[in-house]
């Protein structure tokens, strides 16, 4: 026990140091920057951990209170630039996707253009007032009540208070209406802006009308994307064009630890870029379940390809699409058999031969996908299994406390593992998607090396995990577990920092167009 | 809610009585008793394949209108791209999402003869009127 103590001391005081020191070289650097004159160019000292791998990229997880502070924020900014009303700023932004930049130009080019077409009357002498005023008959429900209260937008198409909240009722509870709320005008398309609609509807329909809003911005913001995880309410950041998504797999990890690709909204994904991704799921769909069944069973028609399944005993067969008559056991066109399909000896005819590469050549391609899709569809199965290896895992470490002297927080190990063993196959699985798709040559090799060095490393690991504990050699079951945990974490950053490198220097040759 | 449903259908009515619309033959409710459907009846603009005949619509009327567009079908078969043949839907975008509380029975009706002498092939409900359609513009 004192011994641990001491231990951990140590590891503190070395924290502190480590510490310190980083910002005593970074104070200094700065300084030696400062300086215009010292030809010394100091890098700054990162620590090899902090330093941004090439398959990562920036990003940052809001909060809904986030993303409401940063919809005002940009309101406000965008409201002192244009010298326009905070809800008018709003309603612009909200017509321009919030593309700030846009908007602006825009606005100083044209700005009359800007705010018809954004349905936005910045006049401040209209701004919407609810009064009464005697002797008017609001055209909707036809009353003409003296107390009745009445508003008109800045268009000035008056309407009684009580149609105007069933209307926004209406768009906001039945059709999840928000930023595009038009006066009750027809062709009128003046904006219901935020304060008017704060002013009319109960505080309940008001609540779901910012939720609304707030979820539009989202959506309609390039550069955020809510987490797709269940109930999961953040939003992330990541400033990856769609257009880059060809070299960049932008993976993020929200604040709940849900990993996604920012660029498609998947689960992570990486090496593979989203557009293979989205080729492969599409093609797995069409083809895998059945696909087996189809190269056990079946032979494809010689002329149109169709695949045929033989259901009688006659090897005398006519394909039912294209009237190709051919012998199932050659393949050769029937023409050439006579009368009797057993005297069938075509096996060397130039026609048959042909028959049977073009058959064998669509079977190869079969094979090739099924490659793939086996051990895509594997190691899928034993992430999955991997991962109920955590509910044996908490039991082994609770096990670990009880048979040894190991503390809580020295079982964590065995937590930590299974987490990089089962990020580790999710890798690997989507390594053949994008093995799939790459051409033969020098590189794919290389790929396929590295592919090959992490799989070998992970069953090892998987295997380690999964062994019986015996209490006299948890040390050394530790100390392997260690070793191999880090070692499989190395070999993953490998195979992806050079998938990554790969893909921004255009190195892959890939089969499809991207 | 019912009193200002009634109260606006009673006015439409009179409305369309005062003035109506050429083209719109009839536009009342189709029982005593039930004020929330009417029928109506549209003649075919002249100069049109439409000419010379006559279609009977049945309108639905929702609880919530005016704040909610009214249901039209078309209850005689018509040959149009945007309406479908047997059911009798419209495709237009004032009955859905376009619709304003201004808008009226009888605006609407007008908006379906409109639609008639000018139909939006981009959005079929009938794709072999659609496609004949198509095919007519392209001779032209």
């Amino acid at each position: 026990m004192v011994s641990e103590l001491s231990e951990e001391d140590y590891i503190d005081t070395y924290d502190e140091d480590n510490g310190s020191e980083m910002s005593y070289y970074e104070s200094e650097t700065e300084d030696i920057l400062d300086d215009p004159d010292d030809d010394l160019n100091f890098e700054v000292v990162v620590a090899e951990k902090d330093r941004k791998k090439p398959y990562e990229v920036d990003f940052k997880v809001h909060s809904i209170e986030g993303i409401v502070k940063n919809q005002d924020e940009e309101v406000t900014h965008v409201a002192n630039i244009l010298g326009i009303l905070k809800e008018h700023a709003a309603t612009l932004l909200r017509h321009f996707r919030w593309n700030k930049e846009r908007l602006i130009e825009r606005y100083m080019d044209d700005s009359h253009d800007v705010l018809r077409k954004a349905g936005v009357i910045t006049e401040n002498s209209r701004a919407t007032r609810v009064i009464r005023m005697p002797g008017f008959v609001c055209e909707i429900c036809c009353d003409d009540d003296d107390n009745m209260l009445t508003l008109a937008l800045s268009c000035g198409h008056r309407f009684c208070r009580n149609c105007y909240e069933h209307y926004l009722t209406q768009k906001v509870k039945e059709e999840g209406e928000s930023r595009r709320i038009m006066c009750m005008a027809s062709k009128c398309n003046v904006i219901v802006d935020e304060k008017t609609v704060g002013l009319i509807v109960s505080p309940e329909i008001h609540e779901r009308y910012r939720r609304l809003l707030n979820r539009t911005y989202v959506d309609d913001n390039e550069y955020l994307r809510w987490c797709p995880a269940p109930s999961c309410e953040y939003a992330v950041e990541c400033h990856v064009p769609q257009t880059s998504l060809t070299s960049i797999v932008p993976t993020v990890e929200c604040a709940c630890t849900y990993r996604f690709c920012f660029g498609c909204g998947l689960p992570d994904h990486q090496p593979s870029i989203c557009m293979l991704v989205k080729k492969w799921i599409k093609k797995c769909e069409d083809d895998s379940e059945t696909a087996n069944w189809i190269s056990a069973n079946t032979k494809e028609c010689g002329k149109c390809h169709s695949t045929i399944e033989k259901n009688g005993g006659c090897n005398h067969m006519t394909c039912r699409k294209c009237k190709y008559e051919f012998c199932w056991v050659c393949m050769g066109p029937w023409s050439e058999h006579g009368t009797s399909w057993y005297n069938c000896n075509r096996y060397d005819e130039k026609s048959s031969q042909e028959a049977r590469d073009q058959q064998a050549k669509s079977r190869a391609s079969l094979d090739r996908y099924l490659h793939y899709y086996n051990r895509f569809a594997n190691h899928e199965q034993s992430a999955k299994l991997d991962r109920e290896l955590y509910n044996k895992t908490e039991k082994k470490m609770e096990e670990m406390q009880q048979t040894s002297d190991l503390s809580w927080i020295e079982v964590q190990f065995l937590k930590k593992a299974v987490d990089i063993l089962v990020q580790c196959r999710m890798t690997l699985k989507w390594t053949y998607a994008f093995a799939f798709y790459l051409a033969r040559n020098n590189e794919t090799e290389i790929f396929e090396d590295n592919q090959r060095d992490l799989e070998m490393a992970v069953e090892q690991l998987s295997e380690l995990l999964e062994k019986p504990i015996e209490a006299e050699k948890i040390a050394e079951l530790k100390q392997q577990v260690l070793d191999k945990t880090v070692y499989v974490a190395s070999r993953r950053e490998v195979l992806l920092e050079d998938t990554a490198k790969g893909l921004l220097e255009n190195r892959w040759d890939f089969q499809v167009n991207i | 809610m019912t009193d200002t449903l009634t109260r606006r259908l009673i006015k439409e009515l009179m409305e369309f009585r005062k003035d109506p619309a050429p083209d719109l033959k009839d536009l009342t409710p189709e029982k005593e008793d039930d004020i929330l459907v009417w029928k109506a009846i549209l003649e075919g603009e002249r100069d049109t394949p439409y000419e010379g005949g006559q279609w009977k619509l049945r309108i639905n009327i929702p609880r919530n209108y005016p704040m909610a567009p009214p249901n039209i079908k078309f209850m005689t078969k018509i040959c149009h791209p945007n309406i479908h043949f047997k059911s009798g839907e419209i495709c237009l975008d004032v009955l859905k999402n376009a619709w304003s509380p201004a808008w009226t029975l009888q605006s609407a009706c007008i908006a379906i003869r409109l639609l008639l002498s000018n139909p939006e092939p981009s959005s079929p409900l009938n794709c072999d009127a659609d496609a004949e359609t198509r095919w007519a513009t392209n001779l032209l």
